[in-house]
């Protein structure tokens, strides 16, 4: 059974009671929340995620909650609880749903140290698999909704899970978290596009979460083997400049990305080298999404 | 006294190169710093051979068939500097 097959009065009583358990990916999640945006927001963007009895083993026990005291009368807040432990400082109430996404990328790039863990989307066409990483601001979000609105396949937005030889790179299909100027972007360009609540006046600015596309979420236990890593960088009115990054600067780059890279020391080291060995590297710029979509394609081709 | 340079033992670091570049990861501190080519083969050449200053700057320019001006010792002795810093060679006095 998937998310989107359950009456929503259904859903709503579950994630507030007893919470609701499902899969994404190798991960399972049991998400309890008495706010009805947050189940609403799960159903409408996590349609196609399976999910599983409430015995199964948990991964990440996620709570989605109001604080207790006066506050909450006049300025509501949220707070997020993993295993009773609450790692960050209440946010306003509307920000519930993004809380949720964001605190799951902290649970995942926090805890799953069996993989060399980068900040960094990553896409796949054709078996093969571009890392694309970048610090926030940098358009990566951008580009790769783009790329999967146009067929490529969602790996992820934020989180690349790399084997410890990094000969793989396993999924972890979810939302794609954009921001400010990049909703409209691609709302206007892929018309079909399905977003989660506009979120405004966030730490980041105004946010919201676009669907991703059913076919990314069946593949989702598929791993892909990485072929290219890409530096993207979005600059107003620049032309499209795909240009080839030495191995050691790409090396320092994916180091500088990546969540736990010193936890693993020199086995983080050893994986990092086996990546940079078996890829090629290039720094993208672009300011043109048909343009990025055309250069991908090419690179796509080239190999 | 002449000063010989010598890299420490490579349980301490581990180097990799590409096109020359290098990334040098300290196994103590865990740190990782990029090296640019004439670093790593200072490095390699000291992981090889215990060389005095002057041995050294010959030994690079032979290999590197640099420009005719070469490698200066200045140039060496700033990256004997670092490398000495960073934990990765050593210098015994003869």
């Amino acid at each position: 059974m998937n998310i989107g097959s359950i009456p929503q009065c259904d859903l709503l009583d579950t994630v507030r009671n007893e919470g609701i358990v499902f899969r994404i990916a190798d991960f399972t999640i049991k998400l309890q929340s008495p706010f009805p945006e947050v189940a609403i927001n799960i159903q409408k963007l996590y349609t196609d995620y399976p999910v599983v009895g409430p015995d199964s083993f948990v991964d990440f026990h996620m709570k989605v909650i109001s604080p207790k005291g006066l506050r909450r009368w006049y300025h509501p807040q949220v707070e997020f609880y993993f295993d009773g432990f609450r790692p960050f400082k209440p946010l306003p109430q509307k920000q519930a749903y993004a809380m949720f996404e964001w605190s799951l990328n902290w649970c995942i790039a926090n805890h799953m140290h069996s993989y060399f863990i980068v900040h960094a989307a990553v896409v796949e066409k054709d078996g093969k698999c571009i890392i694309l990483p970048a610090p926030p601001g940098s358009g990566k979000s951008t580009l790769c909704a783009s790329l999967v609105m146009s067929g490529w396949r969602l790996l992820s937005d934020e989180l690349a899970l790399i084997d410890s030889n990094a000969e793989n790179v396993f999924p972890v299909p979810r939302p794609i978290n954009l921001k400010n100027a990049s909703i409209d972007i691609i709302r206007d360009r892929f018309p079909d596009s399905i977003f989660g609540p506009v979120i405004k006046d966030t730490a980041k600015g105004t946010v919201s979460h676009l669907k991703p596309p059913a076919n990314s979420v069946r593949l989702a236990s598929k791993p892909s083997r990485p072929v290219w890593i890409v530096f993207p960088e979005y600059q107003v009115g620049s032309d499209v400049v795909l240009m080839k990054k030495s191995k050691a600067q790409t090396f320092m780059g994916v180091a500088k990305n990546a969540f736990n890279y010193t936890v693993l020391r020199r086995e983080g080291f050893n994986t990092l080298v086996r990546l940079i060995d078996s890829c090629d590297c290039y720094d993208f710029r672009y300011s043109k999404i048909d343009e990025a979509l055309e250069t991908f394609q090419l690179l796509l081709e080239s190999k | 006294m002449a000063i010989l340079w010598s890299a420490v033992s490579s349980d301490l670091f581990q180097l990799e190169e590409w096109d020359g570049e290098g990334v040098l990861y300290l196994t103590e501190s865990g740190d990782t710093h990029l090296l640019n080519p004439i670093a790593v083969h200072v490095l390699l050449t000291l992981n090889d051979r215990i060389l005095e200053l002057n041995e050294l700057v010959e030994q690079l320019n032979k290999s590197f068939h640099s420009n005719s001006e070469g490698i200066s010792t200045d140039t060496i002795s700033k990256i004997l500097a670092e490398l000495f810093y960073l934990g990765v060679i050593s210098k015994l006095e003869s």
